[in-house]
């Protein structure tokens, strides 16, 4: 196409030979008529631009160069709220956020570009996907009574709990690792397989009153810390009645609440943090069995079962547990 | 006849006393978890132990000990018992239900279960 240009009295100071006021990070020009500012919201519309800032009409215009540049790219451009009206971060719901940064991050942005997205996002966005949305609230003291209208302190909302994860893998491996996880954590697997197995020595020394130690490895077969490596406890009894044994001591507790609460700080109760381990023991033989019961904070007890095979006098016992970790393989 | 109702007896006294000792643990949490949820935090872990899934904590110039039960929120991010240390800080505030810990100039964060209701 041949011809004068029609917009070269409007740039009468720039080469013919420029694009886009020769700084084309900062403007476009796609139609070769007049160039724009990027940062500004405005909508291409017959070869120019329709400045349209006022967020009055429809919008049915295309914004054209938001859709050809990256996130970080707009981020870097666009104003918060123009960021926030593009993207619909205002209408997304706190997951629906966690999901976007996620994705954003698999373009491996610097860690100012992920503060920036964060802030846009109404929150901060950790490098490893995590989403903290942060709310206002107000603050009320424990009678319920508001301390101080207006008063506010941010909170950080965790989107990235294993309540929004219901499934992290994704195609056929996801779903049979899904299946496998569910049949593993059904109530007939844990009633099959404890979620805390264990096998140690032990022996007990009560007549009348008296006492007992064992030295156990146990495993958490479940939940966010399962693991194949084994923790070494030591375990101390005191009770009362007639149970003289030593031997081998096989084994597993159950916890009687959700998979989702399980942790290897279950493995422990401690005498002198108020709590203790319940045990009753009765001898068959050369064998002595032993049930306990744990109390936990969440309402729901561990219930274990364990047999100890060697020699063994008495009928039976009852009494109290301390039990401490000799060697943690979840600590540093 | 005799021996069966005693050994009934025994078993039904065990039962209501394990109840009531659940019972016992679990109001304590709730009291336990209520005073943690009200605490502002700020300073050095001074008092770090761990009992049948809660983590104690003590911070330095406060002669409280605090008690709750973190859970992860990253896929494979180590236990809050597992990196904390004595000296590492963190950060609460009043009722917020995310914990920060701070280790070596990195920061991690915690949520913890709620144990009130």
């Amino acid at each position: 196409m041949t011809g004068v240009d029609p917009y070269a009295s409007s740039y009468l100071d720039e080469s013919p030979y420029s694009y886009a006021g020769a700084n084309p990070i900062y403007y476009s020009d796609p139609s070769g008529g007049s160039y724009a500012d990027l940062s500004r919201d405005d909508e291409f519309v017959n070869g120019g631009y329709n400045v349209f800032n006022s967020g009055g009409g429809s919008r049915s215009g295309l914004q054209w160069a938001n859709q050809y540049r990256s996130v970080a790219m707009n981020a870097m451009l666009m104003s918060t709220s123009a960021f926030q009206n593009y993207y619909g971060i205002n209408q997304m719901t706190g997951q629906q956020k966690a999901e976007f940064g996620r994705n954003y991050l698999a373009s491996n942005p610097t860690a100012e570009e992920r503060k920036t997205i964060g802030n846009f996002l109404g929150g901060e966005l950790a490098s490893d996907g995590t989403f903290y949305q942060t709310v206002s609230t107000a603050l009320y003291g424990s009678d319920g009574t508001m301390l101080g209208a207006g008063y506010v302190i941010p909170q950080k909302i965790n989107l990235n709990a294993p309540a929004f994860h219901s499934s992290s893998n994704s195609g056929w491996w996801g779903l049979m690792t899904d299946f496998a996880q569910g049949l593993w954590n059904s109530p007939f697997a844990r009633y099959h397989v404890p979620d805390f197995p264990s096998l140690g020595v032990g022996f007990s020394g009560i007549a009348g009153f008296g006492g007992g130690t064992s030295f156990e490895l146990k495993w958490v077969a479940r939940g966010p810390d399962a693991s194949f490596v084994p923790a070494v406890t030591v375990t101390q009894a005191v009770g009362a009645g007639y149970d003289v044994s030593a031997g081998v001591q096989i084994g597993g507790a159950n916890y009687l609440g959700d998979v989702q609460d399980l942790n290897y700080e279950m493995l422990q109760t401690l005498f002198n943090a108020g709590d203790a381990t319940y045990f009753g023991s009765a001898g068959l033989g050369p064998v002595s069995l032993t049930g306990t019961y744990t109390p936990t904070p969440t309402g729901y007890g561990i219930l274990g079962f364990s047999g100890q095979f060697g020699p063994s006098l008495g009928k039976g016992a009852g009494g109290v547990m301390n039990t401490k970790f000799l060697y943690n393989p979840w600590k540093n | 006849m005799r021996h069966k109702i005693i050994i009934i007896g025994i078993v039904v006294s065990v039962l209501l006393l394990l109840i009531y000792l659940q019972l016992e643990r679990l109001e304590r949490a709730e009291s336990q978890y209520e005073k943690f949820n009200q605490a502002s935090l700020e300073g050095r872990i001074s008092f770090l132990e761990a009992s049948v899934g809660l983590v104690y904590i003590k911070i330095e110039e406060d002669s409280e000990k605090y008690a709750f039960m973190p859970l992860e929120i990253a896929p494979n991010q180590l236990g809050f018992y597992s990196i904390a240390d004595l000296g590492d800080s963190i950060v609460k505030r009043p009722y917020s239900d995310t914990l920060k810990l701070i280790k070596n100039d990195k920061s991690y964060y915690y949520t913890f279960k709620d144990l009130g209701n």
